[in-house]
């Protein structure tokens, strides 16, 4: 079978259960697809090809023997170069960690793997997880597989590249003010950034306690929901983990969406977006009107404190994590990344608690929204993906930073907690994608991948892949 | 601009404490300004009844 690596992940689980396809022949394509594609890609920061290679070895004969584990049996994954993986390196895409060898694994390496998930590698990732390009002055930048010369976003840059170019069928991000669903979105495939506390964060390196959420990033809504299937669940060794029952994401994907009540915020999201954003947005309404919803905009002034709040809380967290490389190895750290953690060090208290406390305001009118819509909706990232030597974006005829412009629309989530999922929703006139963002109350996640997935059928969108 | 008591009282050490130099502290200086100035903002939405404890009811629940 030629270009196995074009397969979802529930296409070749499908497969794979009924032995009509190796797991070592899967893991191969993909190992061939990274060489054919890495020079161009720089998605990965280590590739195990000999560990991949023993571990579908291992599947196959599980496989064969009537073991079965489920739908990840056999499935090439990759993880963001923050999640510990036992004996190997974790650099947290950084100079100062290129050497760390955790010596145990992260609680969601061990779901994966104990469900059966074959590991391709480590990705790419913007330093420290602090920034929204994954331009990264130690590895190089990520690649976007739309076109080369442009960003992935970030900050799991290299997460967004490789789903994508299908170098790995799944891969996990983490989500601080929009690090999942920013390379998603700009590299046209489906990343979800769960409900604070439903995924286990143990093992997971932080940048922000009070705003780290892991995630799955997939090509499509249903092999999003299967990832996020084996690695939901509380864990007593992360203080932030909620004791909420999980349930089988994919159960609830062909529900009929007829009735559903989406808001449509008019505040802060449009205040900044390129027109072609803007009309994709305006047919994705279209499209799930015409699936029996009811779009209706809205006000809503307390998102104009978004920055304030996002950014006094997230830079502050993170200078206290890297407080000691800020004393001792600034040297070490990127330029781009050291400004912002002596932002936050910078940082007083006063201002970290007025923030928390106009946090506490902010979720209680966001949350306040859900006793009339059952979803929230709005564009992802305000454009496509700009090109890697910009510092700063032509929209409508101002120049924008590219930094804070990718995170502009992603914060919001990453204040409140509730889950949110970016799904493509078209390629601009430049044949980059955009990304539509869908958030539900807290703990809904199978509701959302319903909705997601009721959108991606009347879509052009599924399963896209790039030119590269 | 004047900031709070608590931020200058520490400034001198908090800067080489973090490896701020006299170039950084060019660039620093108007986005801590910026900053400062958006946090102020918070204060048309903010009552003494709100508290940082809200934030983490829904992990509890």
């Amino acid at each position: 079978m030629d270009n196995l690596y074009k397969l979802t992940i529930s296409e070749a689980s499908n497969l794979l259960s009924k032995k009509e396809l190796s797991p070592v022949d899967l893991v191969k394509s993909h190992l061939t697809r990274i060489k054919e594609t890495e020079n161009k890609l720089n998605s990965f920061i280590t590739v195990l090809e000999d560990i991949a290679i023993k571990s579908s070895t291992q599947a196959e004969k599980e496989i064969l023997s009537g073991e079965w584990k489920g739908d990840l049996h056999g499935i090439p994954i990759g993880l963001k170069d923050l999640y510990f993986t036992k004996g190997i390196p974790t650099t947290v895409g950084s100079e100062i960690y290129k050497n760390f060898v955790p010596g145990y694994d992260a609680s969601v390496t061990s779901n994966l793997t104990e469900a059966g998930a074959i590991l391709l590698g480590k990705l790419q990732m913007h330093e420290f997880a602090l920034g929204t390009t994954s331009h990264n002055p130690h590895y190089g930048s990520a690649r976007n597989p739309w076109n080369t010369e442009c960003v992935t976003g970030g900050s799991s840059g290299g997460s967004g590249s490789s789903v994508s170019a299908g170098q790995c069928m799944g891969a996990l991000g983490s989500d601080t003010g929009g690090s999942i669903r920013i390379p998603s979105a700009l590299c046209g495939i489906v990343g979800m950034k769960p409900t604070f506390g439903r995924v286990s964060r143990h093992g997971v390196f932080p940048l922000s306690n009070s705003l780290d959420t892991v995630g799955p990033m997939t090509r499509t809504v249903e092999d999003n929901a299967i990832m996020l299937n084996a690695i939901s669940g509380h864990d007593e060794r992360d203080p932030y983990s909620a004791k909420v029952e999980v349930s089988d994401f994919k159960a609830h994907l062909e529900e009929d969406i007829t009735n559903l009540k989406i808001a449509r915020p008019r505040t802060y999201f449009y205040d900044v977006i390129d027109k072609e954003v803007l009309e994709f947005i305006d047919k994705a309404c279209e499209q799930f009107e015409n699936l029996g919803a009811e779009v209706e905009e809205i006000d809503l002034p307390i998102l104009n404190h978004t920055l304030a709040i996002s950014g006094t809380i997230l830079l502050t967290e993170a200078a206290e994590i890297h407080s000691e490389n800020l004393k001792t190895q600034s040297g070490l750290i990127g330029d781009d990344v050291k400004l912002r953690l002596q932002q936050g060090a910078l940082t007083s208290g006063v201002d970290y608690v007025k923030s928390q406390r106009g946090r506490s305001v902010y979720n209680q009118k966001i949350n306040g929204l859900f006793e009339i819509y059952d979803i929230l909706l709005a564009p992802t990232v305000p454009s496509g993906a700009p090109f890697i030597e910009d510092d700063s974006i032509d929209i409508n005829g101002t120049q924008e930073l590219v930094g804070p412009l990718m995170a502009r629309l992603t914060r919001p989530q990453n204040i409140t907690g509730l889950p949110t999922i970016s799904i493509p929703i078209g390629l601009t006139s430049k044949q980059l994608p955009v990304g539509m963002q869908l958030t539900s109350q807290a703990f809904q996640e199978g509701f959302l991948y319903n909705v997601a997935y009721q959108f991606e059928k009347v879509s052009t969108m599924k399963n896209i892949f790039p030119p590269v | 601009m004047s900031y709070d008591n608590e931020f200058t009282a520490g400034l001198r050490n908090r800067l080489s404490d973090f490896s701020i130099d006299s170039e950084q502290w060019e660039i620093l200086k108007p986005l801590s300004e910026a900053s400062y100035s958006s946090v102020r903002m918070l204060d048309e939405i903010l009552t003494l009844e709100t508290v940082s404890a809200a934030v983490f009811s829904m992990v509890k629940a």
